[in-house]
């Protein structure tokens, strides 16, 4: 027994000393460069592009590359894999010219079948984003790099083929080899930057430089990201602290606020695409009535909500377009807090004392709007109308909203929004046209003919006639805004949070979370 | 001997059976509507209803949970909702992590907590007995997570010796090959000779294996005295030291034997709890093990993945219990 110890010990101590000596070869060796960043989840739920519809951008973005860019503060389109395109006059023929020289990850050379076959799968999958291409009839490729879009109404396909969502190019050639569920296992077969080099659920995603990349790899870049996944907020920040991430994804705003204060770290702060609505049930009394729809817009505290909740990282709506995207109008009427006329409109409703609940159901974890939902709850006492809070699971939330029992469905449901498609269309088709089968996001329940028609033309006029389509979506906006079937919250600001040696971010709204990791150079001092 | 194994076996095949009924009718309850979330967001009710078909939640309850039981006999635990992968392949990602931990965490509170018990026993009422049934009272009685973040604020933030959470740091994770041969990194890696993964995994490991071994080393080195101390009490004892044999020989070769047996009970039914106490540390150390996947799949209503992590944890408490029933079995005066 003693002897077996004994040898045990002396096998343990000459693996460590051996050990010792591999960890100085380790650190002597060549170390790339490594952009790191934390992300309170693992965002890969959907690996297949075709499918990702939540918060796969920022792995994404790295693999994959669109046909065009989106730069919405600017409202340009910058070529990607398209280096030019154009527009019959009728706004039903679309021609895209292709970049030469686009290899994908696999090997294979990108040219038009693979824009037609990765578009087509995507629309035949019908999962995550597949919508955006409704209006496409048919794909031509006339020859190895021209695409043609046949569309069966005129839409900005120029837009579609920059979405953040569903509109990534890849290697057909190696999907219909290796398998429709290749994608989906965890692989990838993208044309960007970087490529996947190790995927650990739940724990990471390491990406590596593309030597082959198109754009070249001279200049400062990095060669390699880590996604490092981190649940606990106060656990990131401790890393960025400490020089361990560069970058965290999403931080509570107090600790942005503590941030800001320390030279080490950048803080940028972006109009985003996100906005907040309280859709109201406009099929139920007494919210079925517009007065009392109004009163309820005349009753929330804007500034106080800003300022409390969003420690100023947002303004007020108006309109339920986001500033900065085009379609939105800033002369646009806004509703301000204003108790009086409240008041009056719920007196000419037959409510001068309220006298009546309305449920809200708030997501749990959420609390943002938690905290809405509480300060705008001590504003409608005074109004003498009791808001009942709900807080559960989204999923519960969203089933309930969706309920086929209409009695059982919320009075108010408080919405955070980002688009797809960069475009006002997004958030007026996904939340205001008449929706029974299925229901998207119209959980106000709003229908109105008028608008519907309008909503339609006003996507159809688009491609061919920007400031055409800009006048009827005003219209529409001034329609929605006297309505009031949702109340415009707040337009979000995306705070993002980098370590100061970081160069060269810009952040773009129309792609949420996506820092496009090689545009940007790390400097010291 | 061997009836007696056959029947605990047989035992713990209906105490997992039993399990898995409870949970699959809790899934039942969840207010969540599974097919809703596969087929997403903008789903029409006919997709919603293929969705259910699908999954075969259309299906008795009955013939669902058949449907279950035979996908698992053949290793299918069905396919999560969430992460859209085949449960099985999900435990396989996040179980070698859990394991390394609390398989680290038991050693150290076997090599901790069983010397700190015997000293106590041996020097009864000296100060040495009062200082180990302080560090008992204090292991066995601090939150796990009180404790978690003490250690990360000394050993991280002020000592700035040991990392905060994860396996690995990002620059050796970035820079070199982890090996994966059977997923526990210390192990993998001094396999290779990696030297350094082998020390970083570590840097990594040793706060929230000490977190995790903080209760069982109290409750152990509480268990082995207050056992010692009863063996110490026996005639057979009193008879070897009437006759002079050392002490040493006294504590370790007959007093040790006869006390460990509860000792070792009490350690497996611990480290079968450990398991689930894992998950807690995990969240706060940042470790990429079961605790979170569990988490998340609570949250989004993920029924195959509920039941796989709860049939999982399941046969680890009947495989234990089963192994100290035998252990135990081995000595010659237990009956059957």
């Amino acid at each position: 027994m003693k002897r077996i110890l004994i040898a045990l010990v002396v096998i343990i101590l000459i693996a460590s000393m051996s050990l010792v000596g591999c960890k100085k070869a380790g650190v002597t060796s060549e170390t790339p460069t490594v952009f790191t960043m934390a992300n309170n989840i693992d965002c890969m739920w959907s690996w297949d592009p075709s499918d990702a519809f939540g918060e796969e951008l920022p792995i994404l973005f790295e693999l994959y590359e669109t046909l065009t860019r989106y730069h919405p503060l600017e409202d340009e389109l910058e070529p990607v894999l398209a280096t030019d395109w154009s527009v019959s006059p009728d706004g039903l023929t679309w021609t895209f010219t292709l970049r030469e020289g686009v290899k994908f990850h696999c090997g294979h050379d990108f040219d038009s079948s693979d824009v037609k076959r990765s578009i087509e799968r995507t629309m035949e999958r019908g999962m995550g984003a597949a919508f955006i291409w409704l209006a496409v009839n048919s794909i031509e490729t006339p020859d190895e790099k021209t695409v043609v879009f046949n569309l069966d109404y005129p839409v900005p396909i120029d837009l579609t083929v920059a979405s953040a969502y569903g509109a990534f190019m890849y290697c057909m050639d190696c999907v219909e080899e290796k398998g429709e569920d290749y994608l989906s296992a965890g692989n990838e077969l993208g044309t960007g930057p970087y490529k996947l080099q190790q995927w650990k659920r739940g724990d990471q995603v390491l990406l590596e430089k593309f030597g082959d990349y198109w754009r070249g790899w001279d200049g400062n870049h990095f060669e390699k990201v880590l996604l490092k996944v981190v649940p606990e907020s106060g656990t990131a920040r401790q890393m960025l602290e400490a020089g361990q991430v560069d970058y965290v994804r999403l931080l509570p705003f107090e600790d942005i606020e503590a941030l800001k204060q320390n030279a080490a770290f950048t803080v940028t702060a972006t109009p985003g695409f996100q906005n907040v609505y309280i859709l109201i049930n406009t099929q139920r009394e007494p919210t079925n009535d517009p007065r009392v729809r109004q009163a309820l817009a005349y009753s929330v505290p804007y500034d106080q909500i800003i300022e409390n909740v969003m420690y100023g990282y947002a303004t007020q709506s108006v309109g339920p377009i986001p500033k900065g995207m085009w379609g939105h109008d800033d002369t646009l009427p806004q509703y301000t807090y204003d108790l009086e006329t409240a008041r009056q409109l719920l007196t000419d409703a037959g409510y001068p004392d309220g006298g009546f609940s309305l449920m809200m159901t708030v997501a749990s974890g959420d609390e943002n709007h938690r905290k809405v939902a509480e300060l705008w709850k001590a504003e409608l006492t005074k109004l003498g109308i009791d808001l009942d809070i709900r807080t559960m699971p989204f999923d519960a939330q969203w089933d309930l909203a969706k309920s086929s029992n209409l009695d059982e469905r919320q009075d108010l449901y408080i919405l955070y929004y980002w688009p797809d498609v960069c475009s006002p269309q997004c958030y007026l088709e996904g939340c205001f046209i008449t929706q029974t089968d299925p229901i998207i996001f119209n959980l106000c329940y709003y229908s109105d003919p008028q608008v519907d028609e309008w909503i339609i033309e006003a996507w159809e006029t688009a491609g061919r006639d920007r400031e055409a389509a800009t006048a009827i979506y005003r219209q529409i906006q001034e329609k929605l805004i006297e309505d009031s079937p949702a109340i415009f919250l707040y337009d979000m600001q995306n705070v993002r949070v980098m370590n100061s040696s970081i160069r060269n971010f810009t952040d773009n709204p129309a792609y949420p979370y996506v820092l496009f990791i090689y545009d940007l150079y790390r400097e010291e001092g | 001997m061997w009836a007696f194994v056959v029947r605990r076996l047989a035992n713990g095949v209906l105490v997992i059976i039993g399990v898995s009924i409870l949970t699959f009718m809790m899934t039942v309850i969840i207010p969540s509507d599974p097919a809703a979330r596969w087929a997403g967001v903008r789903a029409t009710a006919e997709q919603i209803a293929k969705a259910r078909e699908e999954l075969g939640l259309d299906k008795p309850l009955h013939v669902q949970y058949w449907r279950y039981v035979t996908g698992v006999v053949h290793g299918n635990l069905g396919t999560s909702i969430r992460t859209r992968q085949p449960v099985l392949d999900d435990l396989k990602a996040y179980i070698p992590a859990t394991a390394e931990l609390v398989i680290t965490g038991m050693i150290m509170a076997l090599v901790i907590g069983m010397p700190l018990g015997i000293w106590s026993a041996v020097r009864k009422d000296s100060w040495v007995d009062h200082l180990c049934r302080a560090v008992a009272v204090f292991g066995v009685s601090l939150p796990t997570f009180w404790l978690a973040m003490n250690l990360q604020v000394v050993f991280f933030r002020w000592l700035g010796w040991l990392p905060l959470g994860g396996r690995l740091s990002g620059m050796i994770e970035a820079t070199q090959a982890i090996p994966n041969i059977t997923g526990f990194l210390l192990v993998d890696s001094a396999v290779t000779l990696n030297g350094a993964v082998f020390w970083d995994s570590l840097e990594h490991l040793l706060l929230p294996a000490i977190t995790l071994a903080a209760y069982p080393i109290g409750l152990v080195a509480k268990q082995i005295r207050s056992s010692l101390l009863e063996v110490f009490g026996e005639d057979y004892i009193l008879a070897a030291r009437a006759y002079g044999l050392p002490n040493r020989l006294v504590t370790y070769r007959y007093a040790l034997r006869n006390a460990l047996a509860p000792t070792i009970t009490v350690f497996a039914l611990c480290a079968g709890y450990s398991l689930v106490n894992t998950f807690l540390i995990e969240a706060v150390f940042n470790w990429p093990g079961l605790g979170n996947y569990s988490a998340m799949a609570v949250i989004t209503g993920d029924y195959p993945a509920i039941m796989g992590i709860t049939l999982f944890v399941a046969v680890v408490y009947v495989v234990l219990n089963l192994a100290v029933d035998v252990l135990i079995a081995l000595d010659p005066r237990v009956r059957f």
